[in-house]
């Protein structure tokens, strides 16, 4: 294998029984699927052990994935499917957390105060606002890639990164547009 | 543009490690589990349906066997037998090694 192979080249390689070619695929987009689902969560430990999961469920199912697929997409396609369901439970536990952050002593750093901020206008978001959010202005992907993975209209992905965009930009206190 | 700024340093800033070696590590580690499952639970049924298989068969093989195993038919048996352990011993001097079929579903 060459010293940088490319996905299609690991996955080939993972299919036929490697692990370390898996395991390549997972150093390679951890950091990026890890990122999205903390997220999407809002719990780092939870977010953590989802994206173990959607590895782990991308290398159950790597026989289905069609080979002029992008893996990178088709991961976080599983990985969304993964954070759903969690991603509505994190909703009720920050009821809880936002009576013990109103006691919280209003003499803190003001850029911690606003990442605080930011951090609670991001997860008081729908979850499919949220998750378009995380991909479209936090990953840097497009907005059709990122209606693939979400399995939306492209029209509904733009209009949720729309909303979401001028809401944290709305706390941040900067105008939009 | 400049208002993204602020908005892009937010979510940089809650990025995870870009590298992660024990991340990895449990990842693999829980994947390794899920196949040592999968593979226990195939071989279980793999090993179930033989003896089931034998078990239905067994009539038939002990028929089978009265005909074939008589008195005039042992030598020949023996003979071939005993070339079959001939060839096997004489591959394992050469390669030093007895390669048996590799059960392989991953």
């Amino acid at each position: 294998m060459s010293v940088n192979p490319t996905d299609a080249a690991l996955v080939a390689a993972a299919r036929s029984g490697s692990d370390a070619a898996f395991a390549r695929l997972v150093d390679r987009h951890q950091q990026a699927v890890r990122s999205f689902m903390r997220r999407v969560c809002g719990n780092e430990a939870d977010a953590d052990d989802m994206a173990q999961e959607a590895f782990l469920a991308a290398w159950t199912a790597l026989r289905t994935l069609k080979t002029d697929s992008h893996f990178k997409t088709w991961l976080f396609s599983i990985a969304w499917r993964k954070a759903k369901g969690m991603a509505r439970s994190a909703a009720r536990n920050r009821q809880r957390d936002q009576a013990w952050q109103d006691e919280r002593d209003q003499s803190e750093d003001p850029r911690v105060e606003m990442n605080i901020a930011m951090s609670q206008a991001l997860a008081e978001l729908p979850e499919d606002q949220r998750a378009a959010v995380s991909l479209c202005l936090a990953g840097d992907w497009s907005h059709g890639d990122a209606a693939q993975i979400l399995e939306m209209p492209l029209g509904t992905v733009k209009s949720h990164v729309a909303r979401g965009r001028a809401r944290l930009m709305e706390i941040l206190g900067v105008a939009d547009g | 543009m400049a208002e993204q700024d602020p908005l892009k340093a937010f979510f940089d800033a809650g990025e995870a490690p870009a590298v992660d070696p024990a991340f990895k590590a449990r990842t693999m580690d829980r994947i390794a589990q899920r196949r040592l499952r999968v593979e226990l639970a195939l071989r279980f049924v793999a090993g179930g349906l033989l003896v089931l298989g034998f078990m239905a068969l067994a009539p038939t093989i002990a028929l089978i066997g009265q005909g074939i195993f008589t008195p005039e038919l042992t030598p020949a048996f023996l003979a071939v037998g005993l070339s079959l352990a001939i060839a096997w011993t004489g591959h394992y001097l050469i390669n030093h090694s007895i390669q048996v079929p590799r059960l392989r579903f991953f």
